[in-house]
């Protein structure tokens, strides 16, 4: 095998793998920061979509819960590959994951929340849950918003 | 009456059959992400698949020969089997994402993991293609696909602004926040989404296993021309709903759940319920589809007797076919691959093996030798090649696309 078609493979691994390559600057590691946050926002809102959904008697518990279950994952694939990616050794960068940091892991000990308690059947701790949720994913908004999103 | 009746029968099947796994997530997910502005795309490959559909239909009826065989015949063994062997990895890769879907269907209408459900759809799979015959489960699940219609009846009652829903789709513009290689990489998957090749063949052997006649190719226009379209406009209200609920909510689809969730919305419980009953139908239709037309693909390449208009006993080896695709895609369903990223990364393989799905089709149903006075007329070629041209630019782009955007991150 030649040496172009090897790299193609590698190229075709890495895409379809979904891997995170390090970031080589502040803007790359911006970039990654703010899909990140989009992403997080996107299993928040859903979470809260269908929490809310569920409260006003339209959409049924065995909906709920494999909903709040994918968005649980999602939110923990999302911080793990953020956290797996290597930040350039600049201040900008270490402040940028010092504020997204705690928004991720919020959202997912807020959603784990939400599943635990929508298992228990427990509307108060949903609507409890899902305040806090709201409040987190505004925060995410804001900060895709703030950093080019 | 009876032939009306018929008639009717086939259009609406046409449109209950014409969803899948690919349509569902890839219109939820450009709904959500790009509004209507990429409904122009959906529209383009809903012409392009009623114009080969056609097609393929009369080649069928009027020969009554399977695609691959007469693939084989016409462009050559080597021809054919480079044709035989892409359909076949993408047909493969559908049937597993369509399995995946019914699994996750099952899910989110009991709370119980998809993963334990994979065995059980994939021995209801095996029997239903074992045991009913064709015209019953072509209808059965044609007909339960109509529940869809609760996505029609949810964009109506979310109350849009029409009159703005309607310029979105005729004056499309990319959202600003996204690239325009970002954009077209979806243009691909939802253009892959409504050419999957599958059915084409499903449709063309189909039109064997009836026995269709050159007297039949008016019902055929009839269903591809009317059928068709109206299943497309499902795929239209999907993208719709989940422009007007998801994307505002800035939510990205990645799970069948969020797909449901504007009719729950819109609908409620009910409406949901007949939703979930949507993607059951149109999904398992869809692995009775795939799964068979692994078994056409392979058996019509090789001369082997194929089909369900013979006892199982008399065509083994096309069930023997079929069996081992079930098994392989049960297998790659069960090793916890996302059946969402399949269903993706299927529906853009789809698209790169476009035109070595319909050039021999273009081509067969364009040789006076097979057809007679049948051939495409002057109209049909214009609109084949120029579909062609596309066609091959789609393929082409779809790859590269996959590879600049990391699959439309």
């Amino acid at each position: 095998m030649t040496r172009s078609p090897l790299l193609g493979v590698a190229l075709c691994t890495l895409a379809l793998s979904g891997c995170v390559a390090p970031a080589p600057d502040d803007s790359a590691y911006q970039s990654k920061a703010v899909q990140t946050a989009q992403a997080a926002l996107s299993a928040a809102r859903t979470a809260l979509l269908t929490t809310r959904t569920h409260a006003d008697d339209r959409l049924p518990s065995t909906y709920l819960e494999p909903v709040l279950v994918d968005a649980e994952q999602a939110l923990d694939s999302v911080r793990t590959t953020f956290d797996s990616v290597q930040p350039p050794a600049t201040s900008a960068a270490d402040e940028l994951r010092a504020a997204l940091d705690p928004l991720l892991e919020s959202a997912a000990s807020d959603v784990t929340e939400l599943r635990i308690a929508a298992r228990r059947d427990r509307t108060g701790a949903l609507a409890s849950a899902a305040d806090d949720l709201s409040g987190i994913a505004d925060q995410l908004e804001a900060f895709a918003g703030e950093h080019g999103g | 009456m009876k032939r009306l009746l018929s008639v009717f029968l086939g259009v609406l099947t046409a449109i209950g059959g014409f969803v899948d796994i690919g349509d569902l997530v890839a219109n939820a997910l450009a709904g959500a992400r790009f509004g209507l502005s990429l409904v122009w795309v959906t529209v383009l490959g809903v012409v392009g698949i009623c114009l080969f559909a056609e097609m393929s239909g009369r080649v069928a009826a009027v020969t009554r020969r399977g695609t691959f065989d007469l693939i084989r015949e016409r462009l050559g063994p080597r021809a054919g089997l480079l044709n035989l062997v892409a359909s076949l990895l993408v047909t493969v890769l559908t049937f597993t994402a369509e399995i995946g879907g019914v699994a996750l269907a099952l899910e989110l209408a009991t709370s119980v993991n998809y993963l334990l459900f994979v065995p059980v759809v994939g021995f209801a799979v095996w029997l239903v293609i074992w045991r009913l015959r064709f015209k019953v489960l072509e209808n059965v699940f044609g007909l339960l696909g109509l529940a869809l219609i609760v996505f029609p009846v949810a964009l109506w009652k979310l109350n849009p602004a029409w009159g703005d829903l309607l310029h979105s789709i005729v004056a499309p513009h990319k959202p600003a926040s996204e690239d325009l290689s970002t954009y077209l990489y979806y243009g691909v998957a939802l253009f892959g989404a409504a050419m999957t090749p599958y059915e084409v063949f499903f449709f063309s052997s189909g039109a064997v296993e009836e026995r269709w006649t050159a007297k039949d190719i008016a019902t055929s226009r009839v269903n591809v021309f009317i059928g068709f379209p109206l299943g497309g406009l499902l795929s239209v209200a999907i993208a719709a709903c989940a422009a007007l609920v998801l994307m505002p909510a800035g939510i990205e689809v990645g799970t069948l759940g969020q797909v449901g969730l504007p009719v729950a919305v819109a609908v409620g419980k009910l409406g949901l319920a007949v939703a979930i009953l949507g993607f059951v139908a149109a999904t398992f239709g869809a692995a009775l589809e795939t799964g068979l037309s692994t078994g056409y693909s392979i058996a019509q390449y090789f001369g082997w007797q194929w089909g369900k208009f013979v006892r199982p006993r008399d065509a083994a080896r096309f069930h023997v076919v079929v069996l081992l695709a079930l098994i392989a895609a049960i297998a790659c369903v069960l090793t916890t691959a996302d059946p969402i990223k399949v269903t993706e990364y299927s529906i853009v393989f789809s698209a790169v093996a476009l035109p070595l799905t319909y050039f021999p089709i273009l081509v067969v149903a364009n040789d006076p030798v097979y057809m007679g006075e049948h051939v495409n007329g002057r109209l049909s070629n214009a609109l084949g090649t120029v579909f062609l041209g596309i066609i091959i630019v789609v393929a082409a782009a779809a790859v590269p696309l996959m590879l600049l955007t990391s699959a439309g991150q």
